[in-house]
This record gives structure tokens, C-alpha cells and sequence, in this order.
């Protein structure tokens, strides 16, 4: 605070304020963390969230057993087994057989790896392209804006299954072209959030210093705008494998996702319905359980990187 | 989600102190108050062993820096702290001590006997209710259910509020009643607007309608003006003067403007870092300082009378220190352009001890006695000459 | 209020039309309603066809077509079934009107006692439990979730007890054996908590925060200052104000379950909206496909519209003009 400005009583204290106390507290006044322990802080916190560090641990396991398949699975891809059929779960086969004596565990690591890869690709071609959108809609305002706004109210007010489902009619379900599908209705929420936090850093002061500086819109955008936003984007780029991975599965389930030979957690499972209520049941359980675990387990890797980037959100 | 000992918001520690209760005239009295939230980054202990009497129909101004540790003073007096926070001490209203009270028995006594007006009166309002119905309530709620069972504390006090169960429109009378003592205009319309319908102003006079409507003993006030424009803030210190004058109240005044103290208080209380700094009366505060944090509060108010262009503003040096690490010692001592470091200021805690030839006025500095030839001009007038020792940063 | 309505009614039929439009072209190109006769001999025979459901005509004007006859009340009809859409949407409309009802309420209570339970118990073991619950809720595949209840409070129940009887039905929503309210409860339930599991989990976590920023509100400070009792607190001050936010969440999904309930209506054998979709988009049913679209995009509008009109009537500080 320069000494010439009048100081009605004394200099206001850069405090903290305590949440848990749920008052203000002033004066905690710890001191603004410098910018090169941003990350430091960031991973302290993120570590101090239990379920996101098991959660991390546990997809790390999951991908290291689906893309290794070939060397971890006990038996090989597709290998039947017509003598033993339908079992339930043994030591020989820990999560039992399918009609076709096919060992469950071993599909279900290869059907993970076309759910994972699904998830990821479409979270990643997602959050690109809504990011870049959003970001331009928000910096260069009015017309971009309005378009980005009219076409997401429109995608907004039909159900997305369905656009979704008449998509795959029309284009075809191969696992390309689902990714593709899906990318292009999942871009729009992270591109309405990109577009909200660009709003609002539009305005601080260290944008109109870089304007003022000469910096050109797309630089501005990429070197002060981005790595600004970049919590939220990251948060919701992991939901957003999450949301990806149950959506295929959904459609899948439903019959309108990867056709055999290629399996997914989902298409398992919609193979398995008829088991439902026989003594071939153990069918639906365990595709179902790894997605569950997969999808739990991302959300608490976002609720982690949530609370890393925006501590007070913390709730 | 039964009343019970797990939502006590207040954490009882057995006191060694003398439990004898104090004369019962004396409508407000604190003594040796402790107040400490565990943190993720350590302890703060936002009071620090504080004691002060408040008489009957006495305005005591309470000064610090934001952080001082008022507002948490005046929460722990109400009982309305967190639930993580440690109170030990002892809060005397009427000679009982209200500290470690039950939610049950203390939620009787607030905007009863203890009423309180916050600082921002547009986040202290219910959005969604009228005023005119939130005033109400503090009546309803201190109603007795029927009119055999009256609570023990209230027998022999008679008030307007207290004569048995009021009807629903004696309620509304006196929730119009009470608007127009603070100088709503239209009061009986007006009860029926919604908070952001009134002006700032208004808002603050509801407020303070709402702390008096039970006529309480004891009032706080915290930061009653400090969101409101200069005039308004003039009109509400008025309404709060005279309602003071009429109710009787022992009022507790928070402020961080020494100005309003001036216009209101007949004894300041200054607080540092959750400690006492000096008390007395407006006139030992203000002409006798003796505590070099006061005078350097006086020295950069803006004055008036004077030329500023000529004189600059004192700015007292330094950041108020975090309430995790307290300076050893005197708290103010990194700050302070008397102390002498490290004996004794930066290693002995100074008493609160009484000022030679000033009944009642109290300082917590240990050259009170040589601050007699330093008056807050000249201070300012120091303000052209630096301080030759620059105060380090809070000492560990 | 009347004047906002109708503007947000005015603003919302050119999102309509133009939703509709796309959709209408959409379906269009997809579905090919001559498709069964391009394997006759008759080359004609298509291009007839073509020219007798207006198909040669611009994607423009047959829209212009359709959505005239659509506001007047012809729906057209369906090419699988030649019966008139109308009915059909009628039907499984209703069928799924149940499941939101019964569903919508359960999901409603559940969620706001537990996040306020959670909020005013902040970090207590029901509250970790109830958070936890919901991590699993959201994180759960409906339509496994379904197969996972039919097997374990049905199936097994009645191998378990012998029962003549599973104890609970999965399978449409009434039996013509043995009408009654016992009937239809017991065919209810799972489908019920299906779609309850699906919406549970967000609501309480959004009363849970909501509350929380109520509890830690001045004003609930202030009711607390002025002596009202704890319950009268949390009622009257915390849960008036958490509540606003939570009707308008409420209002905006509900009005997406009209054409969301896909999954649960397709496991439980419900003829609703949602199983009507999927039969129509595997037989290629394009008119039925349309208006399905159409209407269920309108219950959204609508739902949007009453999400703001509520929030109006629940927070006074909102006008609308």
C-alpha cells in the first residue's frame, strides 16, 4: 500500500479466512503464496484428499491391467471353453464364465480397454474443442458468444440419449465414429464453463496490461486467459471421462454402441441381461462392478482436483 | 436433530477463577475471556484475556483494527461461536455467567436479555421474510407458551414484552411501534416489505428495532454504521443514542472509527490482537493516551480542522500480526516507535496496569508512564523523520 | 409475472421451431420410410411412395408441411403401426407421468431430509455415510443398477423364501390377473427406485451445499442473536432460503425426465416415452420419432420456464418484468 494514500485507522491485514472457525478471522494473515509454489500447494492439497489419492492408485492398477491384458489376463482373448459353459465364480476363474466357457475376468480387461479409450478420447477431444470455443465466445463476446449460446440451448432441450441414439443410426457404431458422436454433444458444457471463467478474468487488470503491451487476442487468450481457467477445465475434463465412459456403456447396453466383436463393459452387459434372474446372474455383476469402480473413481479424482484448485469450494 | 449437548456451540473449561458472582447491577461483565480456534495452521487465539464492566445506560466503545478480535468477543458474549472454538473465561450478564451455558438455557437469554445489531444489515436480514415479520419473531420467540410457565431467570422483570403471551396484532402494533421509534417512516406499511425493499439506512434501524424490541440489558452494537454513507451513518448513530437513552441498556459499541466512539462512548476499550490495549474513559483515551497503538490510532485520523496538504497522515508501521503468530512479548512491539527490543517489550507480556492520577484508565504497555510528553501531533509531526528502527517482521 | 411468461412463452417458440426443424431434417435423413419398398421389383413403386408422403418435395417444405399439420393438431401416423400418433404419444406419456410422479416425490423427500440432516450435522458419521452413498449413487450405471435390484429384491428374495411369487414385479406396470393398488405398488417399486437412485444422489448433494451456505448465512446468525430455538433456525431461516435453489434443479431435471426415463422404462418393460423412443428408432418409425422429439423438447421448455417462475415466487427479491 503506498505511504501517501490517507489510512483511516491502519493498513487492512491480507488475512485468510478460517472456514472451520465459520467467522471471519482476519487476521490468520498468512502470506499470499508466491506464484512458484502454486504447484507445490496444489499437489500438497490434492494429497491431502484420501479418496482421490486411493481413487488415482486404483485407476493407475485398472489401466495397467486393461492395456496389459495380454500379459496379466489368465487365459487368452475370446478362448472358450464349450465343456464347462456358464459358471459362476472359482479359483480357476475368479469372476466365472459365460455360456461359451469364456473366462469373465479376461474379457472384462479387454472390454475395459475399449471403455477407457472411449472415456479418454472423448474427454480429451471434448475439453479441446470446448475450450477453444468457449475461450473465443468469451474473450471476442457478442456474436460468437450469442451463436455458442443458441446452439447449446438447442442441444439442451432434447434429450441427449436420443440425439445420441439417432446419431449412431445414422453414422454407424464403430468405436471411431462413437468417440466422434460423443465429442461433438460433449463439448458444449465445458465450452459454457470455459466461456463463464473467461468472462469474469476477461475484466482483471493483467489482461488490459498484456493488451496494452500489444499482445495479439489469440496470444492473450493462450499465454493469460487459459492457464487461468485451467482448474476448472481440468476438473471437468475428468468428470467429463467419467460421464463418456457411462454413456457408451448405456448406449451399448441399450444396443446402439460398439457391435461385437469389439466389447465394452456395457456391451457386456447387455449380452448378459437375459442371465438376470437365472443361475448364470454372476454375468451382470462384474462388468457392472468395474464400471462403477472406474466412474467412482474419477469422480473422486475431480472432487480431489476440485478442492486442489479452489479451496474455499471445499464442502 | 434434538437439542442436545452435541450442538452446545461452547466448550466449557473447569475455571480456577473465583466463581463469586458480581453485584447484580452491573448488567454486563467480562471477565478473563479466552477465545482460541483450532486452525489447520495452529491455534488463534482471537481474545486474549480480556475483563471489562459495562454499568447500566453506559456506552463502552470497543476500537481495534478488523482482526482485533471484537467480533468474536461479542460472539462469544451472545454464545453463538462455532462449535470448534474454546471459550474460558467468564461472560457475567446480570451476575450469571453465561459462559458454557447450554443451548437451551442460553438461547432464553439471547435478544432477551443480550441483543445484538450486526455491521451489514442486507446479509443480517432474512431475505425472504418481511422485516416487519423478522421483528415479530423476536418477540414470538421470547414469548412465554402459556402464561403458567414463566421462566425462572424472568421472574420480577416486567417489561412491555414480558406481561404474557401478546395476540397477533398486539405483536403487529409493536413491531410498528418499534419501527417508528427508529424513524421508519410508514411503519405499518413498511413491516410488510422485504428487506431489500428498504434503503441502507433503514435496513440498519430495523436492525437496531429488532435488538430492542425486548428492551434488553445488554446491547451490542458491531460496526452498527460502517457499511452506510457519512449521513446516513450520522441519522443512525442518532436513532442508536436515543434509543440508549431510553432503554437503559448497557451498550457495547464496536467500531474501528474513533469518531463514533467520540460522539457515543464514555469509556473506550482498545484492542490489539485480541488483547487489551488501554481502557478508560473517552477523555483518558483521546487527551491522556498511554499506549503508543492509541496514540498511533489518533495520529492517523484525518482531521478536519487542518490543512492536510501540509501535514501528512501517521500510518502506523507495519501489518497487524497474524493471530497464529503473536509477537512475543508485547503484541504491538514490531510495530511500535517506543519499544525497546528485546528487554523488555519483545519478551514480557505487560500487564494491564493502572495509569498514575487516571481512576479507571488502564494501559498494557511498560512505558505508560513515559508516554506522557507524546501527543498524536507529534507523532505526525515525526512523520518527516522515518523511525530510525525499522520493525522487523513478526518475530517467531 | 404474466408479462415475463409470455415473453419467455414467445422467446422460447423460435427455439422450438428451429430444435424442431433440425430434428425433423435429422430424422429425415436417417429414416427412410420407403425403405421397405426399395426391395420390390417395382422401381416405381419409390419414387410413387416419394411423392405421395411429400419426400421429393425440400426439406424445407415438408417441414412447413409437417409442423402445419402438427399444430393443428394431426401428428401424423405411424409408419410401423399406421396407427395415429397422437394416442401413441398419449399413452406412454402417461406411463411415464406415473414413474416421474411417484419417483420425483420419493426423490424429493429423501433428498432434501438428507442434506439437511448432512448440513446441520456437517462432518458427522451420517453425514459421512449419506456423502458416501451418494459418490456411489452418481457414480452408478442406471441400467445396472436395475439389473442389480431385480436380481437381489426380487429374484432372490423368492428363491430365498420360497415364494410362489418374486415380491416385488419387473416387468410393465400393471397385471390383468390381479388388478389393485397392492398390484401396481409392487410393480412400481423397482422402477421407482431406479430412477430414484439416478436423481437422489445430485439432489441431496446440492441441498447439502445449499444448506450449508444458508447455515453460515448472517441472517441465520441473526435469528440465532434474537433467541429462536435451533429447529426454528434450520426451518424457518435456513431451509426457507436452501430450498430456492434446489426447486429451480428440481424443475429443470424433471422437465428432462419426460425423455429421459429410456433406461428404466427399457429394463422394467414400461411403455413410455422412453421405451416408445427405442422401438420407434429401431423400426424406423420416423412420424413417431419426430413428435416424440417435439414434445419432449417442449417439456423441457416448459420445465425451464416453470424453474425461473418458481424461483420467482419463493425469493421476493427477484422481479420479474
Amino acid at each position: 500500500m503506498p505511504s501517501d494514500k490517507p489510512v483511516e485507522v491502519a493498513a487492512a491485514p491480507t488475512g485468510g479466512i478460517s472456514r472451520a472457525a465459520g467467522m471471519e478471522l482476519e487476521l490468520l494473515g498468512a502470506p499470499e503464496p508466491a506464484a512458484s509454489t502454486q504447484w507445490a500447494l496444489f499437489w500438497r492439497r490434492f494429497l491431502r484428499h484420501r479418496m482421490a489419492v486411493i481413487s488415482a492408485l486404483v485407476l493407475i492398477v485398472l489401466f495397467v491391467v486393461c492395456f496389459g491384458a495380454q500379459w496379466v489376463a489368465p487365459y487368452e482373448k475370446n478362448h472358450q471353453n464349450l465343456l464347462i459353459g456358464a459358471v459362476g465364480p472359482s479359483g480357476a476363474h475368479w469372476f466365472g464364465t459365460d455360456e461359451l466357457g469364456r473366462d469373465q475376468l479376461t474379457e472384462i480387461l479387454y472390454a475395459g480397454q475399449i471403455s477407457l479409450k472411449i472415456g479418454l478420447s472423448v474427454a480429451l477431444i471434448a475439453t479441446v474443442v470446448g475450450t477453444w470455443l468457449g475461450a473465443l465466445a468469451g474473450f471476442f463476446g457478442r456474436l460468437p458468444e450469442q451463436v455458442l449460446m443458441r446452439i447449446t440451448d438447442l442441444f439442451l432441450v432434447v434429450p441427449s440419449i436420443a440425439i445420441l441414439a439417432i446419431a449412431i443410426k445414422k453414422f454407424g457404431s464403430d468405436s471411431t465414429t462413437i468417440v466422434l458422436i460423443l465429442a461433438a454433444l460433449g463439448w458444449m458444457y465445458i465450452a459454457r464453463v470455459v466461456r463463464g471463467q473467461v468472462l469474469s478474468i476477461k475484466e482483471k487488470e493483467f489482461v488490459d496490461a498484456a493488451r496494452a503491451s500489444g499482445a495479439s487476442s489469440g496470444r492473450i487468450i493462450a499465454r493469460h486467459i487459459l492457464p487461468n481457467v485451467v482448474g476448472p477445465i481440468l476438473v471437468n475434463a475428468t468428470l467429463g471421462i467419467a460421464a463418456a465412459i457411462v454413456t457408451e456403456s448405456t448406449l451399448s447396453f441399450l444396443g446402439f454402441g460398439v457391435q461385437p466383436p469389439t466389447t465394452s463393459w456395457g456391451r457386456m452387459l447387455s449380452d448378459a441381461r437375459g442371465t438376470v434372474g437365472t443361475n448364470k446372474a454372476h454375468l451382470i455383476y462384474f462388468p457392472g462392478l468395474a464400471l462403477l469402480v472406474t466412474v467412482l473413481a474419477v469422480n473422486f479424482i475431480g472432487d480431489g482436483l476440485r478442492d486442489a484448485f479452489d479451496p474455499q469450494s471445499r464442502r | 436433530m434434538t437439542e442436545g449437548e452435541s450442538l452446545d456451540p461452547l466448550y466449557l473449561e473447569p475455571s480456577t477463577e473465583d466463581q463469586r458472582p458480581a453485584p447484580t447491577s452491573v448488567p454486563l461483565a467480562v471477565r478473563n475471556l479466552e477465545v482460541e480456534f483450532p486452525t489447520d495452521d495452529g491455534i488463534v487465539r482471537a481474545v486474549d484475556d480480556v475483563s471489562f464492566e459495562v454499568a447500566r445506560n453506559e456506552v463502552l466503545g470497543i476500537v481495534g483494527e478488523s482482526g482485533s478480535g471484537k467480533t468474536v468477543m461479542s460472539m462469544a458474549i451472545l454464545g453463538l461461536l462455532p462449535a470448534s472454538a474454546r471459550v474460558s473465561g467468564q461472560v457475567l450478564v446480570g451476575g450469571e455467567n453465561v459462559v458454557g451455558l447450554s443451548e437451551s438455557r442460553m438461547q432464553p437469554l439471547r435478544g432477551k436479555r443480550i441483543a445484538m445489531v450486526f455491521q451489514d444489515a442486507l446479509a443480517a436480514l432474512n431475505p425472504v421474510h418481511t422485516v416487519g415479520a423478522q421483528i415479530a419473531e423476536a418477540i414470538t420467540v421470547h414469548q412465554p407458551r402459556s402464561p403458567r410457565r414463566t421462566r425462572r431467570h424472568e421472574e420480577g422483570r416486567q417489561s412491555t414484552a414480558t406481561k404474557g403471551p401478546l395476540s397477533k396484532s398486539e405483536v403487529q402494533d409493536r413491531v410498528v411501534e418499534l419501527l417508528d421509534i427508529v424513524g421508519i417512516p410508514n411503519p405499518g406499511e413498511r413491516a410488510h416489505q422485504y428487506p431489500h425493499e428498504y434503503s441502507g439506512g433503514m435496513r440498519q434501524r430495523a436492525m437496531i428495532a429488532m435488538a430492542i424490541a425486548n428492551e434488553p440489558d445488554v446491547l451490542i452494537a458491531d460496526e452498527p454504521t460502517t457499511a452506510l454513507d457519512v449521513t446516513i451513518q450520522a441519522q443512525v448513530l442518532d436513532v442508536l443514542q436515543r434509543i440508549q437513552e431510553r432503554t437503559d441498556s448497557a451498550t457495547l459499541l464496536i467500531t474501528h472509527d474513533l469518531g463514533v466512539v467520540a460522539g457515543m462512548a464514555r469509556r473506550v476499550m482498545v484492542m490489539y490482537a485480541g488483547r487489551q490495549a488501554e481502557i478508560g474513559t473517552v477523555e483518558d483515551i483521546f487527551y491522556r493516551p498511554r499506549h503508543p497503538y492509541t496514540l498511533g490510532l489518533l495520529a492517523s485520523l484525518a482531521r478536519v480542522d487542518r490543512d492536510s496538504r501540509e501535514e501528512r497522515l501517521y500510518r502506523i508501521a507495519g501489518q497487524p500480526p497474524s493471530l497464529i503468530h503473536v509477537p512475543t512479548g508485547c503484541a504491538f512491539h514490531p510495530r511500535c516507535f517506543r519499544a525497546e527490543r528485546p528487554d523488555p517489550c519483545a519478551t514480557a507480556r505487560p500487564d494491564l496496569a493502572p495509569v498514575a492520577r487516571d481512576p479507571g484508565h488502564r494501559s498494557a504497555c511498560h512505558f505508560s508512564g513515559g508516554l506522557t510528553d507524546v501527543t498524536a501531533e507529534s507523532l505526525r509531526a515525526k512523520m518527516s523523520t522515518p523511525p530510525s528502527n525499522t520493525p522487523p517482521s513478526d518475530s517467531p | 409475472m404474466l408479462t415475463y411468461v409470455a415473453r419467455r412463452v414467445l422467446y422460447s417458440v423460435p427455439v422450438l421451431i428451429v430444435a424442431s426443424f433440425l430434428l425433423f431434417a435429422f430424422v429425415r435423413v436417417t429414416f427412410d420410410p420407403t425403405a421397405r419398398l426399395r426391395q420390390s421389383r417395382d422401381v416405381h413403386a419409390v419414387e410413387r411412395a416419394r411423392h405421395d408422403l411429400g419426400l421429393d418435395q425440400p426439406i424445407v417444405k415438408q417441414y412447413a408441411h409437417w409442423a402445419g399439420g402438427f399444430v393443428h393438431g394431426d401428428w401424423g401416423e405411424s409408419t410401423r403401426t399406421h396407427e395415429r400418433v397422437f394416442p401413441i404419444i398419449r399413452r406412454a406419456f402417461w406411463n411415464t407421468l406415473q414413474l416421474i410422479i411417484w419417483g420425483v416425490g420419493l426423490s424429493a423427500i429423501v433428498a432434501v431430509s438428507t442434506g439437511v440432516f448432512s448440513a446441520v450435522r456437517q462432518y458427522s458419521v451420517p453425514d459421512y455415510v449419506f456423502t458416501g452413498l451418494s459418490f456411489v449413487g452418481l457414480a452408478m450405471p442406471p441400467f445396472w443398477f436395475g439389473l442389480i435390484a431385480i436380481q437381489f429384491l426380487a429374484v432372490y428374495p423368492k428363491n430365498w423364501f420360497g415364494l410362489d411369487h418374486t415380491p416385488l414385479f419387473f416387468v410393465g406396470l400393471h397385471s390383468s390377473t390381479a388388478p389393485g393398488f397392492a398390484d401396481y405398488a409392487r410393480h412400481l417399486a423397482l422402477p421407482v427406485l431406479t430412477l430414484t437412485v439416478q436423481i437422489v444422489a445430485t439432489w441431496s448433494r446440492y441441498q447439502r451445499a445449499s444448506m450449508l451456505d444458508a447455515m453460515s448465512a448472517d441472517y441465520v446468525r441473526t435469528a440465532r442473536a434474537k433467541g429462536v430455538p435451533r429447529r426454528q433456525v434450520i426451518v424457518k431461516h435456513a431451509l426457507r432460503n436452501a430450498l430456492i435453489p434446489l426447486v429451480t434443479v428440481m424443475a429443470l431435471d424433471v422437465g428432462a425426465l419426460f425423455g429421459g426415463l429410456v433406461i428404466t422404462e427399457e429394463i422394467f418393460s414400461i411403455p413410455g416415452m422412453g421405451r416408445l423412443f427405442i422401438d420407434s428408432l429401431v423400426s424406423g418409425d420416423a412420424n413417431v420419432l419426430v413428435v416424440w422429439t417435439v414434445v419432449t423438447a417442449s417439456f423441457v421448455i416448459v420445465f425451464n420456464l416453470l424453474a425461473d417462475v418458481l424461483y420467482g415466487l419463493l425469493d421476493p427479491r427477484i422481479r420479474y418484468t
